[in-house]
């Protein structure tokens, strides 16, 4: 399996729990980390990132109310699997490469590019 | 308390890794750590483990030995001092090691990187140190099992019989409660304080680079340094007990053995294969206190250079 990792900033305005819940539900969606992979323990991480291991276990608690991991008294939080199909997700992640292809074209930045399809989401649900 | 001296040794490892742990939790984290720092302050961590572990060594072998000096007399008093050499210079380097472990640099700048990967509390351990230390370990347990079981009632001397029990040979230093119960306890303080320094090992930060296997050979090297300590100190702690105790299974059952052929008595099956036995013991026993030594001579895994990017 391919190198893996997960970075935060913390000049961004997102918060860093929710920038480490991003990025690993995007890796676990995307099929990065297979179903049954042993994340690192919420210390490991938060010493790696620097931040507090109140923020891992934040972003680690959102993510198994998600159901994109669980906590495992044994081997600690493992990754449980995507939370779509991933026959049906493919067309989404082809769809959000293109969305970040043309971004990049037209020399848009990641947050703008983000704020954009927040909006599209809104406006699905409405 | 013959245990005193390293029980003191370990209180005050306690409190020093107590109150580092704290005053880094509430430090923040500084400039981002190169791969060549990192390797500067392991070296630093690791020549100041050796010396402070020969200064506790010296300091406990001396603090159990002053009641002796002020007239005190206790039986033993003497093998417990030169057994807390080992124990106190295991104590004091691991934790040693564990406080270096917990002011490892921490990460710094702005945006940081971790890996997704799970870190054991074994991972970085090189398996044949891992090895070394189980069966270090397990051989000490099964010959102070074994001592205390055969040792005469007040647990420092072993006597042998022949004859048909009516000559018997007796010898001492042995390794029965007076002597067991005290290594015992340091190899318990020893195993305990090396798990805690491997757990603060597998959870330090890592290093910020791009090549993997430097991260891993830096945690690798930070994993042997805990553990060849330990295992050194466990190894020579073991040995000598081994050591002595066949010396004195040897000269209890080759004493009981010539009374008895003096006597005319018959010798026995005991008497006649023990001298064997003995002397295998004390030699398996000098064999592993000095491969001990050689363990913790054994140096860490090299740490690659980084491969430097094309126009830097």
């Amino acid at each position: 399996m391919s190198r893996v990792d997960v970075a935060v900033d913390l000049a961004s305005p997102t918060p860093p729990y929710e920038q480490i819940r991003a990025q690993m539900a995007a890796v676990i969606d995307s099929g990065q980390l297979d179903a049954g992979t042993r994340l690192p323990t919420i210390r490991a991480l938060a010493a790696d990132l620097g931040v507090a291991t109140g923020t891992v276990a934040r972003a680690y608690r959102e993510l198994e109310t998600a159901g994109l991991v669980a906590s495992r008294r044994r081997l600690g939080t493992v990754v449980t699997g995507p939370s779509t199909p991933a026959t049906a997700s493919v067309d989404v992640r082809q769809a959000a490469t293109e969305l970040a292809t043309r971004a990049r074209r037209a020399g848009m930045s990641e947050e703008t590019t983000i704020s954009l399809l927040r909006a599209a989401l809104v406006a699905v649900r409405a | 308390m013959t245990l005193a001296p390293l029980l003191v040794l370990l209180l005050l490892v306690g409190l020093v890794s107590g109150l580092t742990a704290l005053l880094v939790r509430q430090s923040a984290g500084g400039e981002e750590t190169t791969v060549a720092e990192a390797r500067q302050y392991a070296a630093r961590t690791s020549a100041a483990a050796v010396a402070v572990g020969l200064c506790a060594a010296v300091a406990a072998g001396f603090a159990a030995m002053l009641p002796v000096v002020y007239g005190v007399a206790m039986a033993g008093r003497a093998g417990v001092a030169a057994m807390m050499l080992p124990l106190a210079f295991g104590v004091a380097h691991t934790g040693t090691v564990l406080v270096g472990e917990l002011t490892w640099p921490r990460p710094g700048g702005v945006v940081r990187r971790a890996r997704l990967a799970h870190r054991g509390l074994l991972h970085s351990v090189p398996a044949w140190l891992r090895r070394s230390a189980a069966a270090t370990l397990a051989a000490g347990v099964a010959l102070i099992a074994v001592g205390a079981a055969v040792a005469d009632p007040y647990g420092r001397s072993v006597t042998v019989r022949a004859g048909g029990g009516l000559v018997e040979g007796a010898a001492s230093p042995f390794v029965g409660s007076g002597y067991g119960v005290p290594a015992l306890v340091g190899l318990a303080c020893l195993v305990a304080l090396t798990l805690a320094a491997l757990w603060v090992v597998a959870n330090r930060p890592a290093v910020v680079t791009d090549h993997e296997e430097v991260e891993a050979a830096l945690r690798r090297a930070s994993a042997q340094r805990v553990l060849r300590g330990s295992t050194t100190a466990a190894m020579v702690v073991v040995g000598g007990l081994s050591a002595v105790s066949g010396l004195a299974v040897r000269s209890a059952s080759t004493g009981a053995a010539e009374t008895a052929r003096l006597n005319e008595l018959p010798v026995g099956v005991a008497a006649s294969v023990l001298p064997w036995v003995g002397g295998a013991l004390a030699v398996v026993g000098m064999g592993s206190a000095l491969a001990g030594v050689a363990v913790f001579l054994v140096r860490t895994p090299a740490v690659p250079a980084e491969p430097v990017a094309a126009g830097q």
